[in-house]
């Protein structure tokens, strides 16, 4: 059984079948992951500007970073649980969609990204904390960080455009 | 009015963004980042004012912080609106979630900029009046998104 046979199985499950011939469902999915979307792509972003000395830059880096994460968190959760859900409702067309394929890419990407940057220069952070201009190395992951967000939204939105939906 | 319209509805950019499919996605990647920008500034100096984050941050300097950020991003609306309402500006014009999302977002934006901007900014404004004027504008955003939410809903 292929990942292809299971995505299909998934859409065509009474859960997938159920929620996809509800119209409040999809709606209500679709704000919600709206939703979570702000809370977590708000709050990244202006981390992510942080890095590169943008916006909060008279707070310290650390203390930036320390107070957006469980809002980052608790967004991104929102996001992945209804995500998934939206995921469910036409996983086999999903499958086959290059735009969803290039979300996932550039999501896992942007996840790289943050275990790089949390893994290397954010661990001497204490040098830099105050300093007037970050290390280069944090502004390349602010961009990165904004340009692959940019691409997860970007995606998300194409999908709406390319599926044919069964409603 | 219909005059008005009618130049939104058939002017040579509205007719170019219904030439093919992309243009109108495309526009509108840009103004949802856009609304990234201007709703997670009020979130994020509303969330400060609750005393959530960034505790040790005195109110007015990240309200001044983040200004140049929420400018940024109600420019990028404001460009990117306008755009995709004259793509079918008859039928947004007819819309009632369309009418109310424009009134909710003139009082969102005019409450901003009147009061609620100018009290996070001013160190003597008082905690309370401060963190009510918070719960005003987490709403007042919150129901814009919803709203804007609702047009594409009801378009069908």
């Amino acid at each position: 059984m292929s990942l292809y046979d299971v995505a299909k199985a998934i859409e065509a499950s009474r859960m997938g079948t159920a929620m996809r011939e509800s119209m409040y469902w999809f709606a209500a999915l679709n704000l919600v992951h709206l939703l979570g979307l702000l809370i977590a792509a708000g709050t990244i972003v202006f981390w992510d500007l942080r890095l590169l000395g943008i916006g909060l830059r008279r707070a310290p880096v650390s203390q930036v970073g320390k107070s957006l994460l469980p809002w980052t968190w608790g967004g991104f959760t929102v996001m992945f649980l209804s995500g998934s859900l939206l995921v469910a409702i036409e996983a086999g067309r999903l499958y086959t969609s290059v735009f969803f394929r290039i979300k996932v890419a550039a999501l896992l990407l942007a996840g790289l990204n943050v275990l790089i940057f949390h893994l290397t220069i954010y661990r001497k952070v204490d040098e830099w904390d105050r300093a007037p201009t970050t290390p280069l190395q944090a502004r390349i992951a602010g961009t990165l960080s904004i340009l692959l967000w940019f691409c997860i939204m970007a995606a998300g939105r194409a999908i709406g455009y390319t599926l044919d939906y069964a409603v | 009015m219909n005059g008005f319209i009618e130049w939104c509805q058939y002017n040579a950019l509205s007719q170019f963004m219904r030439s093919a499919k992309w243009p109108y996605p495309s526009v509108e990647v840009l103004h949802i980042a856009g609304l990234i920008l201007v709703f997670g500034s009020m979130l994020i100096l509303n969330l400060r004012i609750f005393g959530r984050i960034l505790r040790q941050e005195p109110v007015p300097q990240v309200a001044a912080g983040l200004s140049a950020i929420t400018f940024t991003g109600i420019a990028a609306q404001f460009i990117s609106g306008p755009v995709l309402f004259m793509t079918s500006a008859m039928k947004f014009a007819q819309s009632t979630p369309f009418k109310l999302k424009l009134l909710l977002l003139l009082v969102a934006l005019t409450y901003h900029f009147g009061a609620h901007r100018r009290f996070a900014l001013d160190p003597a404004t008082p905690a309370q009046t401060l963190r009510v004027s918070a719960m005003a504008s987490m709403l007042l955003w919150i129901s814009v998104v919803f709203a804007g939410f609702a047009i594409e809903l009801l378009a069908g």
